[in-house]
């Protein structure tokens, strides 16, 4: 049986506008004008157990809204939403026991006590048994060697701890289902790194599903075998990872930095996006990178190169023009 | 019961750790006790009694009216409440398996116990260092009343500050409404005098109002200054709004978050 189940599901919100200035704001006292946007729109979406699937998507296409509606924050408008066999806005707490979320801008950490305390607070709000919490506490600390840091104040944390004790507190019930926003935004390679590997771990031993959003293209490579594509409030693309990445992703994002002014001159088939005397921008066709990151160490020895995978909105609007192309 | 334990402990914890912040508590419940007593002697120069009470019994009155408005933190709630929702916050609370009136209602209860502490000392201190003749009541009859009044109230107020914090699901912004109301409460509550000393038909109609019943009913009840009878009659008075309260805030919440968009947050 799915644990997650939509079928149509949509979003509408009424947004308040008004013109700009004094006037506006005056005229906006008597006359209110609203709009509506389509967050999402008639999406439907199942997940099996044990399956760890990346939404993503370009900002404002509807991840959020997707993950509050899942997780019963909002209600939708519209449509049929079943998670863990339950219609999550009634926000029964035998469903809520059965599922966490972390939104990394969002902290479940009360910043001025302890790790440890927030932690003792969890256990009881979950009604977690004794010999759970304590296995589980033993296992999340080993794993993300956070020992060091589980009596100090939540406040005094890095971002990449910060992070690290809400996975930690987040999974100390055993969910079933873990929503994952954007866990990774901010966070150095290291910190991604060991993240990422303790996600596997969960999704792996634990058969923990989990529903990542992030815009971090690696975080989807490396961990969700199957992707989400969402743009407009609509699903786009929903299939293996791999497969769309392989499709749809024709380009790598290149930035070369020079510590001194240089005439960088550009290779040949790459369009520039940004450049000035120490920085320049450029994409280059997937096929053609080996060849030209070897070509400009050859020529520009002293040159700092970055690469990245392509912005999620350009492989949107991609799929979508392949679409209009052969509809 | 035990997850709303761990809240009160948690609120506890969370007033002992600024050790600045507990030095200018103890401070702030000392000079409220010595601005009461102050004030009071100015107001009392030259006579025997004020609206019927002497100068010990007025001073009586002002301490426990005081410490009992010390450790009502409710009005923490809604303006927590309302930013929490405002800020796309509240989030957290509807995602855990826990009553968000419960953990609001319990984290002012640690509050409180925090306040109640320093408070008493503050008070007895001061009482002792002034030579205040505290007029207390030894009748059981006031007392008991007085003693299920105090945590009832705090319930009654919690309840319904939450209700009004819940109101942003609907208004966005309820930040004017809620000094409005706070600044009548306070008033109403006799926090700020004896209600006593107003007329009478403003009495009678207090009586049926349940902040009434919150500070001011106990504290003349320990003072001795109001009957069992009229104890007895503030409780029921209270405990019927705090019945109707807790339902009504916890219908309210359930109905506009089911409003509630979120859009952009």
């Amino acid at each position: 049986m799915s644990l997650i189940k939509t079928r149509n599901l949509t979003k509408t919100f009424r947004r308040f506008e008004k013109a700009p200035g004094l006037a506006g704001s005056v005229k906006s006292l008597f006359k209110r004008v609203y709009t509506e946007k389509t967050a999402v729109d008639g999406f439907d979406l199942t997940a099996e157990e044990g399956e760890f699937i990346g939404l993503i998507g370009p900002n404002g296409a509807g991840k959020t809204t997707l993950i509050k509606m899942l997780t019963g924050i909002i209600a939708p408008t519209s449509g049929e939403v079943n998670v863990l066999g339950y219609y999550p806005n009634k926000l029964e707490n035998a469903f809520k026991k059965q599922y966490a979320v972390v939104m990394g801008q969002k902290s479940q950490l009360i910043f001025d006590l302890t790790c440890a305390d927030t932690f003792l607070l969890y256990k009881e709000m979950y009604e977690i048994p004794n010999d759970v919490y304590k296995r589980n506490l033993e296992l999340f600390v080993d794993l993300f060697d956070a020992r060091g840091y589980l009596n100090t104040q939540a406040r005094t944390l890095s971002l990449g701890e910060r992070m690290k004790m809400e996975l930690v507190t987040a999974l100390l019930h055993n969910p079933r289902v873990l929503f994952l926003d954007e866990p990774t935004i901010g966070l150095d390679a290291p910190a991604q790194r060991h993240i990422r590997a303790f996600l596997k771990e969960m999704n792996l031993r634990h058969g923990t599903t989990i529903l990542l959003t992030s815009h971090n293209m690696e975080d989807v490579r490396s961990l969700c075998p199957r992707s989400v594509l969402v743009g407009s409030g609509k699903k786009v693309y929903d299939g293996p990872t791999d497969k769309l990445f392989d499709a749809y992703q024709t380009s790598k994002k290149v930035t070369a930095q020079f510590e001194d002014a240089t005439d960088f001159r550009l290779p040949e088939n790459c369009p520039v996006l940004e450049q000035n005397a120490h920085k320049t921008v450029f994409t280059v066709p997937k096929a053609l990178c080996g060849a030209v990151l070897h070509q400009i160490m050859r020529d520009y020895p002293q040159c700092d190169l970055f690469v990245e995978e392509e912005d999620i909105g350009v492989i949107v609007e991609r799929i979508y023009a392949g679409r209009e192309a052969n509809p | 019961m035990k997850k709303y334990a761990e809240v009160f402990r948690v609120s506890f914890k969370m007033q002992i750790v600024w050790r600045f912040d507990v030095v200018m508590t103890m401070a702030a419940a000392a000079a409220r006790a010595i601005a009461g007593w102050i004030v009071w002697r100015v107001i009392f120069l030259g006579k025997e009694s004020v609206g019927g009470f002497t100068q010990d019994a007025m001073l009586t009155y002002y301490l426990i009216s005081s410490i009992l408005r010390s450790i009502d933190f409710s009005h923490h709630i809604s303006g927590e409440v309302s930013y929490l929702i405002r800020s796309g916050r509240f989030s957290g609370h509807m995602v855990t398996p826990v009553n968000p009136l419960g953990f609001f209602s319990f984290m002012s209860a640690g509050m409180s116990a925090f306040h109640l502490l320093f408070s008493v000392t503050a008070a007895a201190l001061c009482a002792f260092a002034m030579g205040i003749n505290l007029s207390f009541t030894r009748d059981i009859a006031r007392i008991l009343p007085a003693a299920v009044m105090i945590p009832l109230g705090l319930t009654f107020t919690a309840s319904f500050q939450y209700l009004i914090g819940v109101a942003t699901f609907k208004f966005l912004e309820i930040g004017f409404f809620m000094y409005v109301q706070w600044s009548i409460i306070a008033f109403v509550t006799g926090s700020m005098v004896p209600l006593s000393l107003l007329p009478s038909a403003v009495l009678a109609v207090l009586r049926f109002i349940p902040f009434t019943h919150v500070i001011y009913t106990p504290a003349m009840l320990l003072t001795g200054q109001a009957s069992a009878r009229e104890g007895l009659f503030g409780l029921a008075v209270l405990a019927a709004w705090t019945l109707m309260m807790m339902p009504a805030a916890h219908y309210t919440y359930n109905r506009l978050r089911k409003k509630y968009d979120g859009v952009g947050i």
